[in-house]
């Protein structure tokens, strides 16, 4: 009995009601007096372990990054207003062709093993993901650079006589090496010229605005992986040891549960205060005990669990946009949702804003078209907002012929019944929330929606290549730059799903990379995210905040904008009585 | 028993074969491939493409299958697709702490739970008895995460804070000989108390039902009319015989032991190897997978055979030719 009691008891503890409950935080510090002092250390948390990959060309885990960010530094990176500037260069300038940037690299920088970091060091970073035996996945964002997209379809016919077993493996890649020997001695001195071991430019074919993003790769030592072969950089001791230049070297990891990391005292832009970092692996509702308790000093937070933390004034929530958003997918091939009128029907049946408020206590915004809030791009007055409004969805349904319904309340037509299935995938909470919310919203005006949720890499595989399905929940995750080729371009993979094509749509997409200036670009992608949003190849649905949570106590010297919470780990200080 | 033993090793030979294939089979069933999770549009659908083919991952499945088995026969166990790792490296690594985590709960589990169930066996319908039988429904239905959660609750980060919130060791020291171990234990408490809360009761209830039934034997009323002191007729004479099922539980578990702590060691965040197949099985990180389940069926075959050995040795009654 008394053991029965003990566990309604625990079950029964709710979280203190909140009195001091700000909706938007505060985003400055109060510093204590007396500036940085140096020392402690800083105890950070990561919800999975890393794979180990820690080699900027190689990893595919985002876990893996986060180290990576610390470790590794590229030529460029962002301000506060996310435009590019320079940090391992001193200099950048763009042709006035627009088709060449031109770097100078900093003086008297050197990677953690003490060598020089000269633009041997570079253009050995791009050459790598672009030879033939590279392993891993980064090798199109390069196709920009001159003569590198014949190279790539010359691989890719290659490729495809494999497969058809027009000539062994073997041989294919030997024409690959011939074709790869041929790019460096041509083209290839152009598309990466190192003119001296400061200097260094790139060269595109056409201009090529994201080239910018794509030249913000971090960088990888060349004196440490010249040696052995790029088809194996894998196994190098360097890919799980790394060294880089960024702002804390790697120490160690062990194995799914820290990474341990000490401060480079030459960084370039300044010496890190706190000597030492520990990245810890954590489980996502321990943590919240953990930060609250002072055993971590920052966590990525859910927005149901800020809540818990608000209560106390050590603990202090930074939130930002997302570089992405949450969609409904849909199969334009399917008889009833090619029609236009159905799916606007559809976003204004789907309660979106409820979604927001309530999975999201408000953090987050709803979405009408691809440009997530966090991007230039981004402009919701534009775009028509699709209030929530049943009967502005029923009144469209009914212009598409919808009109009847049958018993059980759902929408005939010619017999049939207005059904379709939502397949979802599991991992993110708030979307698996999400779905039986819009099937409750369709069965509102009359659509039958069956939810199927399925493990994420099954339902991948549905989706991507098999293309069987009727809608689907899925985000995606974006870079800064708007370019949205990658997805919406209807001949590659992503594009192909929906069926949706539209001429327009790949007009503007090709206009859009040829100019270089954002007031140039903006109102092109405008009028692109326009189209989206009125012929609706998505469901588009919200775009989820990251949310912060940082022991204000602990970690002073916070400036958290758009880049992050944490950009500037090297000005972060820990006062002495808390070390 | 000789002969049996050498028998029984020869026939896990075919039996693991068949296993394998088996495995293969059904993890290749489930749709997709260690990069059907790769949506992320700055990743080239070429290229992967490209992988897909130099992992040989479209070939028919005979010749996968021949491929892993030719490796495997001259003990390479591959390289982790996700990981980059050699196989054989990343189920190392974790499987110290596997192990140490494993048979601490099972220590547990026996050194608590048969105790409990004899006494509760001896005292039937006592209010021990019922006490012990509360207590062990409350272990089995409380759900492993649930508890591992509560225990953090009041001895870690709140309560009495007696043991760290999790991991296996203190971060960012150093230590060796003594002073590591002593850590470990100290990291080891909460989780193996996690683990161990189902098996006990589980076990407690098997000792008792199995003590029951021999208390009830001709023999144990002979061992008494002899005039033998109530302990030595329990513990000597009735609980060997009481312990047959538990002999079972003890070989069949051994798989559990090193692959079934994933939810402890999810939340205690313990390098195990319950961790790296739900990562692998999501992922469908094939060259783990195999690896991992032939292990499994390995472990499987080897607590049979030692359960059996088992039974021989405990009752004497039981002979092998």
């Amino acid at each position: 009995m008394l053991m029965l009691a003990l566990l309604v008891a625990a079950g029964c503890t709710k979280p203190k009601p909140t009195e001091n409950n700000p909706d938007k935080p505060d985003n400055t510090q109060q510093e204590p007096a007396g500036g940085p002092v140096e020392g402690g250390t800083l105890n950070l948390s990561m919800f999975s372990a890393p794979k180990g990959v820690f080699n900027p060309i190689l990893y595919e885990d985002q876990y893996d990054s986060n180290i990576i960010g610390l470790v590794f530094d590229g030529l460029l990176m962002n301000n506060e207003k996310l435009e590019w500037i320079c940090n391992l260069c001193e200099t950048y300038e763009v042709s006035a062709d627009n088709k060449t940037v031109t770097f100078k690299l900093r003086p008297g920088l050197k990677w953690h093993d003490g060598k020089p970091v000269t633009t041997n060091d570079v253009a050995f970073t791009f050459r790598a993901m672009l030879h033939p035996d590279y392993q891993g996945v980064r090798t199109g964002d390069y196709a920009a650079l001159v003569g590198v997209e014949e190279m790539l379809n010359a691989r890719d016919q290659l490729t495809t006589e494999v497969e058809e077993k027009k000539i062994t493996a073997e041989e294919a890649q030997a024409k690959k090496m011939t074709a790869w020997e041929a790019w460096l001695a041509g083209d290839g001195k152009q598309a990466i010229n190192v003119i001296d071991d400061r200097t260094i430019s790139f060269s595109t074919s056409v201009p090529y605005a994201p080239f910018l993003q794509q030249l913000a790769f971090s960088i990888i030592p060349a004196h440490v992986f010249e040696g052995s072969p790029i088809g194996k950089m894998g196994e190098h001791a360097a890919t799980r040891t790394p060294i880089g230049t960024g702002p804390y070297k790697f120490v160690s990891y062990v194995t799914d549960q820290y990474v341990e990391l000490a401060r480079n005292e030459e960084y370039h832009l300044g010496k890190p205060y706190i000597p030492t970092v520990i990245y810890k692996i954590a489980n996502q509702d321990v943590a919240i005990g953990q930060l609250k308790s002072g055993e971590i000093d920052f966590m990525p937070m859910r927005p149901t669990d800020v809540e818990l933390v608000s209560s106390d004034a050590n603990i202090k929530i930074y939130q930002r946009a997302d570089f992405g958003y949450q969609y409904m997918g849909l199969n334009h091939d399917h008889p009833i949702l090619k029609d236009q009128k159905v799916r606007q029907a559809m976003m204004y049946a789907i309660n979106r804003q409820a979604m927001v408020d309530q999975l999201m206590k408000g953090f987050g915004t709803v979405m009408n078209s691809h440009m997530p809030p966090a991007i230039w791009a981004y402009d919701a007055a534009s775009l028509n907002a699709y209030p929530y409004d049943p009967a502005k969805a029923a009144a469209l349904l009914a212009e598409a012929g919808w009109k009847e319904k049958n018993s059980e309340g759902y929408l005939v037509k010619d017999g049939k019944v207005f059904e379709i299935v939502i397949k979802y995938p599991s991992g993110n909470k708030v979307r698996e929330a999400s779905a039986p919310l819009i099937q409750a919203n369709l069965k509102e005006v009359g659509i039958k929606a069956d939810l199927q949720m399925m493990e994420f890499a099954t339902l991948s595989t549905t989706v991507f290549d098999e293309r069987n399905v009727d809608a689907w929940l899925m985000g995606w995750s974006l870079s800064i730059d708007p370019d949205p080729g990658a997805i919406f371009l209807p001949n590659n993979k992503w594009g192909k799903v929906t069926g949706w094509t539209s001429a327009r749509n790949e007009e503007l997409i090709a206009q859009g990379t040829l100019k270089l200036k954002v007031e140039e670009r903006k109102p092109i992608y405008v009028e692109w995210a326009k189209i989206l949003n009125e012929e609706l190849p998505y469901i588009f649905l919200y775009s989820q905040n990251v949310v912060d949570g940082v022991r204000a106590d602990r970690l002073q010297g916070l400036k958290p904008d758009a880049r992050g919470t944490l950009w500037n780990i090297w000005e972060l200080w820990i006062p002495k009585d808390k070390q | 028993m000789t002969t049996f033993v050498i028998r029984r090793m020869l026939q896990m030979i075919p039996i693991l074969l068949g296993a394998t294939m088996l495995i293969f089979l059904v993890i290749k069933l489930a749709p997709g491939d260690p990069f059907s999770g790769m949506i992320d549009p700055r990743m080239d659908p070429r290229k992967i493409e490209e992988l897909r083919q130099r992992y040989c991952l479209n070939c028919p499945l005979p010749e996968q299958y021949w491929n892993w088995l030719k490796l495997t026969l001259q003990g390479d166990l591959g390289e982790s697709i996700r990981f980059k790792k050699p196989v054989q490296e990343m189920i190392l690594e974790r499987l110290g702490p596997t192990l140490t985590l494993g048979i601490s709960a099972e220590v547990l589990v026996f050194v608590i739970g048969i105790p409990i169930g004899v006494l509760a066996s001896t005292r039937q319908n006592s209010w021990l008895d019922s006490l012990t039988t509360i207590i062990a429904f409350a272990g089995i239905s409380i759900p492993a995460f649930f508890f591992g959660l509560l225990l953090l609750k009041w001895f870690a980060l709140g309560g009495v804070k007696l043991f760290p919130s999790s991991g296996f060791m203190t971060p960012g020291v150093k230590l060796a000989g003594l002073p590591l171990y002593l850590d470990v234990a100290h990291h080891l408490v909460l989780p193996a108390l996690a683990l161990g809360i189902t098996g006990v009761a589980g076990l407690m209830r098997y000792v008792r039902s199995a003590m029951l039934e021999v208390l009830r034997q001709d023999y144990v009323r002979t061992a008494r009319a002899k005039g033998l002191a109530e302990k030595v007729v329990i513990y000597k004479h009735a609980l060997r015989n009481g312990l047959i099922p538990v002999v079972t539980i003890l070989g069949l578990d051994l798989p559990t032991l090193v692959g079934g702590a994933i939810i402890t060691e999810s939340i205690f965040i313990w390098p195990g190897i319950g961790r790296l197949l739900y990562t692998s099985l999501l992922e469908r990180d094939y060259p783990v997978l195999m690896a991992l389940n032939l292990m499994f069926a390995f472990l499987t075959m080897v607590g049979s055979l030692l359960a059996d050995i088992g039974y021989a040795l405990v009752d004497p009654r039981i002979r092998y030719d």
